[in-house]
């Protein structure tokens, strides 16, 4: 089989168990690509930014396209803490760009709540001028 | 019309390849400016000359290559500027002299410097191969042109830097890895192949020391990268004490001009390694081994195949009150804890592959624990053995495992092979 992840060809050990068994990730991706929430906090004028992200790592557009499903994981962090934030702000690769253009609009919300797929140094955007 | 407009159009193309061959620094910007390319053109991404190129639904092209050192697509553009550097007399500042042997391998890069071939000198461990360059180095800098000295461990690019900075006291010399930003006055760089995609046409001098070494060996990606910062009619110097079945292709075929050396610059033999057989990773048989080094006042390495079992070493080894610390690719301060093992600090350094090759120190023996493990091959056990008696001492080097490896085998084959003062090929 061919890792989606890594594209290199990978095998799993045939057994009764795994005789149906058609991972897309090879072992090695599946520990490395292992989803969890990390979390920052920037302190703001008004509140604090709460910045969270899935993979510290760069990623290229397949390993992005394949890894957005875990997106389901923020997804469920918001259904239970949605009343700690004022705005949520999803940052993807296109908004990334115009990032820095966003500080204006959303500089008088109180708790912002930005998350993405790879971390972003947001200190770089210069958001607290 | 038809002939004039292929005309001009070819006359535009030319003048765009003028502008591009002279040593040039690279940075990515989102604009396009005069002296800009565009990042990715034609499913070619030009930053690491790559045809894995893949476009988005909103048909915008990604490298899927170069993605590492920040994401380009078909949207940024390549600015590259020269780089001007000053013309200053490099003074060579040696406080002793060259040995016979070392002579002869420095007189060897020189002289295909100057037949413009591309050579690869291959010498054992500890034989001065880096003391060897600095002849071609000090002529290159004194012609004013450009030259990288490419490593591919951090940890050695800072050793190697201080002595160059010792031998070159007028040369400003850059160190180059990720997070350190390259001093754009500097005539000579000393970098990791990485590094190299911020260059385009660059060096008219590459020396790559310890080629055969992760993560150069089999990387097309970083053989591009450094093609792509060479000059068309640069030079490349190989050097290596191992030598890989490519090179020996190269070498036949006379398109690699090749020197070997045999003898360090001291004489004396490399150490020829021992087998202990042992079925357990770590037990009394090993603890007795090490607790002899050290009632000889040695300091041990000890080499293991894998972080995990450097961790489960590591705490055996606290536990008994030994001074030992474990160095691994995860380990953050890895330059502090190499010098505290220089300095005696440490009786014993658990190590994984990462200090396999270019670190010296005084007065050690090495023990490789699981030596039977795929992950030493030939070349490493070589190269792990090298690291006893580099300045002249005694030490002993211990290959521990189930079985005797194939790999195991070759490597002591190669080094009583380069003790009698036969080279590889010759037994090859």
């Amino acid at each position: 089989m061919k890792c989606r992840l890594c594209e290199k060809i990978f095998n799993v050990n045939s057994s009764f168990t795994t005789l149906f068994y058609f991972p897309e990730i090879c072992p090695e991706c599946n520990k490395k690509y292992t989803p969890y929430l990390k979390t920052e906090v920037y302190p703001i004028d008004y509140g604090e930014i709460t910045y969270i992200y899935l993979y510290d790592m760069p990623l290229n557009l397949v390993q992005r396209n394949y890894l957005d499903k875990h997106f389901v994981l923020f997804f469920k962090y918001l259904e239970e803490n949605y009343h700690l934030f004022d705005i949520c702000l999803v940052i993807d690769s296109s908004i990334k760009s115009y990032l820095a253009e966003y500080g204006s609009l959303i500089k008088s919300f109180g708790n912002i709540l930005f998350f993405s797929l790879t971390y972003i140094d947001l200190i770089s955007f210069k958001y607290f001028d | 019309m038809r002939i004039i407009f292929l005309k001009k159009k070819s006359i535009s193309y030319v003048d765009v390849l003028c502008i591009r061959v002279i040593n040039m620094y690279e940075r990515i910007c989102d604009s396009n400016t005069k002296n800009s390319i565009r990042a990715i053109e034609n499913n070619v991404c030009n930053r690491c000359y790559s045809r894995n190129i893949l476009k988005d639904v909103s048909g915008i092209d990604y490298c899927l290559e170069c993605y590492q050192y920040f994401e380009i697509t078909s949207e940024n553009f390549l600015v590259r500027t020269k780089r001007v550097t000053e013309k200053i007399d490099n003074i060579l500042e040696m406080n002793f002299k060259l040995s016979v042997d070392q002579i002869k391998g420095s007189n060897f890069l020189v002289n295909s410097y100057l037949k413009r071939k591309n050579a690869f000198l291959q010498a054992v461990c500890g034989a001065g191969k880096t003391e060897m360059c600095l002849a071609l180095i000090q002529r290159v800098l004194n012609e004013n042109k450009q030259l990288a000295f490419v490593i591919p461990r951090v940890e050695i690019i800072k050793q190697v830097s201080r002595r160059f900075k010792d031998y070159f006291p007028n040369t400003t010399i850059s160190n180059l890895y990720n997070g350190v930003t390259l001093d754009q006055k500097a005539n000579m760089i000393i970098t990791t192949p990485q590094q190299l995609i911020k260059f385009y046409q660059e060096f008219d001098l590459v020396i790559i020391d310890e080629f055969d070494a992760y993560p150069l060996i089999n990387n097309s990606f970083l053989e591009r990268l450094i093609d792509k910062s060479k000059k068309n009619n640069a030079m490349t110097v190989y050097m290596s004490a191992t030598i890989t079945d490519k090179c020996i292709n190269l070498i036949k075929t006379k398109k690699l001009e090749y020197h070997t050396i045999s003898r360090r610059f001291h004489q004396k033999d490399l150490a020829i390694p021992k087998f202990i057989k042992n079925n357990n990773f770590f037990d009394k048989k090993i603890l007795y081994l090490i607790k002899n080094y050290l009632n000889q006042n040695k300091q041990v390495i000890i080499y293991v195949a894998s972080i995990a079992k450097g961790e489960y070493l590591y705490n055996q080894l606290s536990n008994i009150g030994i001074k030992t610390d474990l160095i691994s690719s995860k380990t953050t301060y890895k330059l502090s804890i190499i010098n505290s093992f220089t300095n005696s600090d440490l009786n014993i350094l658990v190590s994984t592959t990462i200090l396999e090759r270019g670190v010296t120190f005084k007065n050690i023996s090495v023990i490789v624990l699981e030596a039977d493990s795929n992950i030493f091959n030939k070349s490493s056990l070589i190269q792990i053995a090298g690291r006893v008696g580099r300045i002249g001492d005694e030490g002993e080097v211990i290959f521990v495992g189930k079985y005797k490896s194939e790999a195991m085998i070759k490597a002591k084959k190669a080094i009583i092979n380069f003790n009698r003062g036969k080279n590889e090929m010759s037994f090859m």
